[in-house]
């Protein structure tokens, strides 16, 4: 880079290891067999739940209650998260109390299904007594579309970071506008059956480092396609891919030795050696409609600075030049998967809980202490022992108190009480189209219907956050004046409110004010209205007048707080 | 969560507002809305700044250092100014009368080509770094201009695509991005009616018993969020926004849509607020840069020098910073499109009011362009110029993922501009 980096000054000579870094668990060979035949009878049962959405609705597929994968008994489950408690060593006086039934189940549906749930699914949860309503909550979300669909989506931003689409310029065409949304959808889609499928973290990350071929037919060569943009982008690559992966900001040490890391120039370009070799080849006629990439076999290094660099892995491993490297350094990523654990174990906690043991979630280095790390460190130990499943590690913390903590009361501590939060774009999209559209059923937000809604709903939102590529699944609403304006006064808003469903709806029930109450405060806030607001609102709707006031109490629920946030 | 205890230096202005705004225990520490009369009455503090963007790179040959007569120059003629010596392009007439007001500096060297780059180095003053969000000259001016109670947004953005984000110092100082000069700002509804008044009572006592019993970031967000956005939908300013308030004959004088902006942004910075950045976009002159150009620098050049001849005639130019410029120059070389390519060895931007002198070039580049013949400026200095220019100390410190960097990283302000 020619411009003098800004962090220079901070160089320190440091000796030691990364924080938090430990040499890798190996599984025994037997113990993995045993758990690839847990594997393919989890994804069995898996995949037939998915298909029928999220059991438990009024329609839509018998009610299907999902054992853990894997084998793994509730009991067991319970057992970790109880342990995960233990561990964190937060000061007993200061804890908020445990949230109750109705901030439970809309956390919990925000968190794996991206939305509130519907009215009927909110009376159904809050009306079951049985003890384990909350642990049968969680598998039952976690069986449900919404939840691969979302967290496909959310791991797909973690991974594309910023180049969440296919680049302009193959050898001077242009690319076709509908290739590289389709490609982008196939590389989610492929992620999220990944997810649900709970194949070992290692082996997605394995198939997203060495899989090549066209990208219509193998959608993971995704990944390394967004950063060639025509032509080979080796340094951003490794970049991205070492943030993303390995929660590592190996591209410090691009201009010189890490700054307060233990990394050398040579590892980053060391890193980046490995991709060097990546070519892509575009078809098509006027715009390009397939591209591929394939991977040549020379014994170069990578020339930068004057320097031939060889590909090694920064955390070990020196490649075979003159051999194929990506499956190489898939290998060496394998070999060193107690640090993809820790980056998933992170940044999951982190999308949960509002921020990482390590922060940012992309920056484990010497300096950087992680909080609670006993917990980080428990966490990523089990994620590899259980076999690298995402979807087991999201139960394990739902089931946790930590999680399940109350965000009223309690002390100022991280983790003490539960820290309220801004909705991602998406959360809100659909939580208000729920919301207000009365839906009895879950939406299918595959739905060409709600694909028009959404497209709308950006729009919009792009005035309330209007650079770049602003929001994601990972990122949260800015929380300005745009966005309340647009939340209140929008026209897209009032069509929503006024004409939507739930108010329509309401308009055709001949049920008391009372009843009405309840019905609004279901449907959008996911809890009965209390003591004190089930008399005053009644006595609202009933002195200004049936549906009018109905659109009126909608409105102030759907801006107030408790609908906006997440806590 | 009184994080500005920890700060070791006394709490200035700034540390004070942000505890206003904060908050410590409850609400009663907020101050209220005051009424629009109030804020209009009250004297406007610190300066204003209007950026105007020229998105695609525009050709500092066909601006403001041509070349008439060299093999690099073109056609473009050059034109004498209000000031003796300083020769612009001829495409822009109207500037080259205002000239005295006018600075620029010829010998800019950024090193960035790319246009994203380019972007995001002429906004923040860094090049970008992936991971780090660097705040752009609007967010860093709205923060330390800006007084918490002005209801309406103090960083205005129209037109100006990708502007870097950064929520460094909070919500209120990332851009309000404004819709379209004929209707500036989208979902603004009067709250006078008995419907809206209504509404707005049940939502209250919604937000009291939510929030009262909970702490944190986000719980402050929302009570600062809310009642901006009531500020800004009761204050009388809202009136700034409205340019059709203004007589055809000035509408007239500043010309098409981009003069339409400056006559918007002359409006909102009378009315107080502190940053508006507005742009005229097209100027990636690859192919057919002199038509191009030409065209762009009518429009460019009715609406500059009318504001800085309405700026200079009420007395306000030295209050309000003038800054021109796009992500990078192009090239002295016409290539084979009758265009020119991205430039970031040697190039120009323009700067006027805020205590910049006018009628002064700092730097020059040689016969042909090609490279800088005199005074190198880099992109550092040109922000610590602009920061200095504002009343802001270029080496106060701001944080990015835990580490503590500069507004003006290392630059020195252009002496010779002041």
């Amino acid at each position: 880079m020619a411009r003098s980096c800004p962090f220079a000054a901070e160089r320190s000579a440091t000796g030691s290891r990364v924080a938090g870094s430990r040499p890798a668990t190996t599984l025994s060979r037997a113990r993995r067999r045993v758990a690839l035949v847990g594997v393919v009878l989890g994804c069995v049962g898996a995949g037939s739940v998915a298909r029928f959405g999220a059991p438990g609705e009024p329609s839509g597929g018998s009610f299907v209650f999902a054992a853990p994968a894997k084998g793994k008994s509730q009991r067991d489950v319970q057992t970790l998260s109880r342990r995960v408690d233990r561990t964190l060593r937060l000061r007993k006086s200061r804890l908020s109390p445990d949230a109750k039934d109705s901030e439970f189940l809309r956390r919990v549906y925000l968190d794996l299904a991206g939305t509130v749930p519907t009215a009927a699914r909110a009376q159904a949860f809050l009306q079951d007594s049985s003890p384990d309503r909350r642990e049968r909550l969680i598998d039952e979300l976690l069986e449900s579309s919404a939840f691969g669909d979302l967290w496909g989506r959310i791991w797909a931003e973690v991974l594309l970071g910023d180049y969440d689409r296919l680049r302009g310029n193959f050898e001077g065409k242009a690319l076709d506008g509908k290739f590289g949304r389709k490609s982008l959808g196939n590389f989610q889609s492929w992620l999220a059956r990944e997810i649900v499928a709970e194949t070992s973290w290692q082996d997605v990350v394995s198939r997203l480092i060495r899989s090549t071929g066209p990208v219509s037919r193998r959608p993971e060569v995704y990944y390394k396609a967004t950063f060639f943009d025509g032509k080979v982008d080796a340094l951003t690559f490794a970049d991205e891919m070492s943030r993303s992966l390995l929660g590592v900001r190996i591209s410090c040490a691009r201009c010189h030795d890490h700054p307060f890391d233990r990394w050398k120039q040579k590892d980053f370009f060391g890193l980046a050696a490995f991709f060097m070799n990546l070519e892509a080849s575009a078809e098509g006629e006027e715009n390009v409609t397939e591209v591929a990439l394939t991977e040549r076999v020379s014994d170069g290094g990578l020339r930068a600075d004057g320097r031939a660099f060889p590909p090694t892995f920064f955390f070990g491993g020196r490649a075979q030049a003159d051999a194929a490297r990506l499956p190489q350094l898939a290998k060496f990523l394998s070999k060193h998967r107690d640090q993809l654990a820790r980056n998933v174990v992170n940044r999951t906690w982190a999308l949960l809980m509002g921020r990482g043991f390590v922060e940012p979630v992309d920056d484990f280095n010497l300096r950087n202490k992680a909080r609670h790390g006993a917990v980080l460190d428990l966490l990523s130990r089990e994620f590899l022992r259980r076999g690298e499943s995402m979807k087991d590690l999201l139960r394990v913390l739902c089931n946790t108190a930590a999680y399940q903590r109350s965000s009223t009361g309690g002390g100022d501590e991280w983790l003490e009480t539960r820290e309220v939060r801004a909705l991602s774009p998406e959360q809100l999209l659909r939580s208000i189209l729920t919301a207000s559209s009365g839906a009895e059923l879950a939406v299918d937000w595959r739905d060409a219907e709600w694909g028009e809604q959404r497209k709308t709903f950006l729009r919009e939102l792009r005035e309330v956050y209007p650079a770049g590529k602003p929001w994601t699944e990972v990122s949260r609403l800015p929380g300005n004046t745009a966005q309340v304006l647009f939340l209140q006064n929008s026209r897209w808003m009032r069509q929503r409110i006024d004409k939507g469903g739930l108010v329509r709806r309401l308009r055709g029930l001949e049920i008391s004010a009372e009843e009405t109450v309840g019905e609004i405060f279901l449907a959008v806030l996911s809890r009965w209205p209390d003591a004190d607001e089930r008399p005053r609102y009644s006595k609202y709707i009933e002195e200004n007048g049936g549906w009018r006031a109905c659109s009126d109490l909608v409105w102030a629920l759907v801006n107030s707080s408790e609908f906006i946030t997440q806590h | 969560m009184i994080q500005w205890f920890q700060t070791a230096s006394a709490p200035t202005r700034r540390t004070f507002l942000r505890f206003l705004v904060g908050g410590a225990a409850g609400s009663a520490f907020v101050p209220q809305a005051l009424t629009s009369a109030e804020t209009a009455a009250k004297p406007k503090r610190g300066k204003s700044c209007i950026l105007l963007w020229m998105n695609g790179g525009p050709s500092q040959l066909e601006t403001f250092d041509p070349k008439s007569g060299e093999s690099t120059g073109g056609p473009t003629r050059s034109v004498e100014t209000s000031v003796r010596g300083v020769k612009i392009s001829a495409f822009l007439p109207r500037l080259a009368q205002q000239m005295e007001h006018l600075s620029l500096i010829r010998s800019l060297s950024t090193g960035e080509a790319a246009h994203e780059r380019g972007r995001y180095l002429m906004h923040t003053g860094y090049s970008p770094i992936p991971g780090l969000s660097f705040a752009p000259l609007g967010t860093v001016a709205s923060y330390e201009l800006a007084t918490v109670e002005f209801p309406l947004p103090t960083f205005v953005a129209l037109s100006a695509p990708d502007i870097p984000h950064s929520d460094v110092f909070g919500e209120t100082h990332l851009p309000f991005a404004l819709r379209d000069v004929e209707d500036p700002v989208a979902n603004i509804r009067s709250l006078e009616s008995v419907k809206r008044k209504r509404r707005a009572r049940l939502l209250q006592a919604q937000e009291e018993a939510f929030l009262s019993v909970r702490q944190g970031r986000e719980v402050e967000r929302r009570r600062a969020a809310t009642r901006k956005a009531e500020d800004l939908m009761t204050t009388e300013l809202l009136s700034a926004f409205r340019i059709e308030d203004e007589p055809e004959a000035v509408r007239e004088r500043y010309g098409g849509e981009f003069g339409q902006q400056c006559l918007l942004a002359r409006r909102l910075v009378t009315a107080g607020v502190p940053f508006v950045e507005i742009g005229l976009g097209g100027w990636d002159t690859h192919r057919d840069n002199f038509d191009k150009t030409r065209k762009l620098c009518t429009e460019l050049d009715t609406g500059f020098a009318s504001l800085l001849e309405d700026l200079a005639a009420s007395g306000q130019l030295s209050e309000t910073l003038i800054l021109w410029a796009g992500e990078f120059g192009r090239t002295p070389t016409i290539n084979g499109d009758d265009g020119r390519d991205h430039w970031a060895r040697c190039w120009s931007v323009a700067l006027a009011g805020g205590g910049i002198q006018g009628g002064r070039v700092i730097g020059a580049t040689d016969k042909l362009g090609m490279d800088i013949a005199s005074r190198p400026v880099a992109v550092e200095d040109f922000f610590a110029t602009a920061y200095h220019a504002l009343g802001i100390d270029p080496a106060e410190k701001y944080t990015v993922s835990g580490r503590k960097v500069k507004y003006a990283y290392g630059g020195k302000p252009v002496r010779e501009l002041f």
